[in-house]
């Protein structure tokens, strides 16, 4: 376990590792995307109420919840670079952060597409869509703040002081809909047993877009961490090798 | 197509296909963007450690010749 | 070594924890006003500021809604949480949501009369989605008034 972890933190062991699982993990993600999309989108019935305009849901939802975990483990990034001052970490955390203000761009862009015509307006400032748009602002500010500085080391430490600073919003907007009055409606409760309110040919494509999407966003994070690693080692015999093997492409 | 009855009433999207479609066309390009971006920084990163190599081989090789001349003309 | 490390694990738990104590207490302080919205059973309790715009949140009650087909026409309905009715009466646009059963939120002010003036109308959803032939299935279940 500890050793995985050790390893885990070398930059060389994680850039083979991930070139090596990289092929079957964007084929599994394709997969899963691409049934659970086309599904959603052209064979699961319209709602009873929403019509097809339902349909948002399915990269909504799993947009917002890629975007919260990514935030989480931005965080703990951020925690262990700033306690064992794990490199790998940082480089991970500095990853996590343009990916993350994507999705949470993107779920609130289609939230704000699917409110016109079910609720009457775009934007309400309720609990949870204020929430989230502090998440987008959060990630905003993590980039802007690492940036804001010369040093690689103090930008670093900075960002990852303010990623926990902000990590108490996550919870906040997961449970906003519970704790306060918002027009947004609240989480689905989702079973096999109790199928009346959600029945699982609603939310078994939702499943498959969720999953799907987690792929796309571990590979959006490898993809972003492992130039990262090139650019940091670039002084190391191994990259030299790489850059070799590149050489002789060209 | 599924749970539409033709291929124009899939696209129509039940009168929401201005919403549905925008919807999903933002989504496709974030997702875009998180691949488009990564692979563009990749290949600039490798085009400009090249250069930075033919640079400093070039450079060697200037400060060789220099010498060589020198040499050649010490003798 | 070691507990320079136990020191930064220290700091850090401390702005973790720091700043969510922090945002918990303004979120405390501000409690009623992060709500969106009031119930029907707080506008009678009179826990709503007379004289001024506020929005009230609840169920569109089933069998009370008048109103011409036509939109632009006026529309009153009765706001309901299951205790407390209130009227509202309303000129305008609807969203597409809007209907007898359903959850709804309007923006304006109680009048002399006690009738609530819209001045804006949202739909709130809830958190199911089905099929048409579901739905049938679980009203005869006999889904019940919960907003």
């Amino acid at each position: 376990m500890w050793k995985w972890l050790y390893k885990l933190g070398s930059p060389k062991w994680f850039y083979t590792m991930t070139g090596q699982y990289m092929p079957w993990l964007v084929g599994l993600t394709v997969i899963l995307l691409g049934v659970g999309l086309v599904w959603g989108l052209a064979f699961t019935p319209p709602d009873y109420q929403m019509g097809e305009n339902y349909r948002i849901a399915y990269i909504h939802v799993p947009s917002a919840s890629i975007a919260m975990g990514c935030y989480y483990m931005m965080a703990c990034m951020a925690a262990a670079f700033l306690i064992w001052r794990i490199k790998m970490a940082d480089m991970v955390a500095k990853a996590c952060a343009p990916v993350g203000m994507t999705f949470t761009a993107a779920a609130l862009f289609t939230g704000s597409v699917w409110g016109i015509p079910t609720w009457g307006t775009w934007w309400i400032w309720d609990a949870r869509l204020t929430s989230t748009l502090i998440m987008l602002f959060l990630f905003i500010g993590v980039m802007a703040l690492r940036s804001a500085y010369d040093s690689a080391q103090s930008g670093a430490k900075a960002s990852a002081v303010l990623t926990l600073v902000g990590v108490v919003n996550v919870p906040i907007i997961k449970y906003s809909v519970e704790w306060w009055n918002t027009l947004h409606q609240g989480a689905s409760n989702l079973s096999l047993s109790n199928t009346a309110a959600n029945p699982p040919e609603v939310w078994v494509p939702a499943f498959f877009v969720g999953f799907g999407l987690l792929g796309f966003f571990l590979i959006a994070i490898i993809l972003r961490t492992r130039n990262e690693i090139l650019i940091r080692e670039r002084r190391t015999d191994w990259v030299s090798d790489i850059l070799g093997d590149a050489r002789g492409e060209n | 197509m599924g749970s539409f009855a033709s291929f124009a009433d899939f696209i129509s999207m039940g009168g929401y296909a201005v919403y549905v479609w925008s919807a999903y066309a933002f989504f496709a390009l974030v997702l875009l963007v998180n691949i488009w971006q990564p692979l563009m920084a990749r290949k600039k990163y490798f085009r400009q450690q090249l250069k930075r190599e033919q640079v400093q081989a070039e450079r060697a090789r200037a400060q060789q010749e220099h010498e060589e001349m020198r040499n050649g003309n010490a003798t | 070594m070691a507990t320079q490390r136990k020191q930064r694990m220290t700091i850090v738990s401390f702005i973790v924890v720091g700043s969510a104590i922090a945002v918990g207490l303004v979120l405390f302080a501000l409690n009623e006003g992060i709500n969106v919205f009031y119930t029907p059973s707080e506008v009678a309790q009179g826990e709503v500021p007379s004289g001024q715009n506020f929005r009230i949140g609840g169920m569109v009650k089933s069998g009370s809604l008048r109103s011409g087909e036509l939109q632009g026409t006026e529309v009153q309905f009765m706001a309901t949480d299951c205790l407390v009715d209130i009227p509202v009466s309303y000129t305008g646009v609807l969203p597409d949501l809007f209907r007898e059963g359903q959850g709804v939120v309007a923006d304006g002010y109680i009048d002399g009369n006690g009738v609530f003036q819209a001045s804006q109308i949202l739909a709130k959803h809830d958190e199911n989605y089905m099929p048409a032939e579901s739905v049938a299935a679980m009203e005869a279940s006999g889904a019940t008034c919960d907003p």
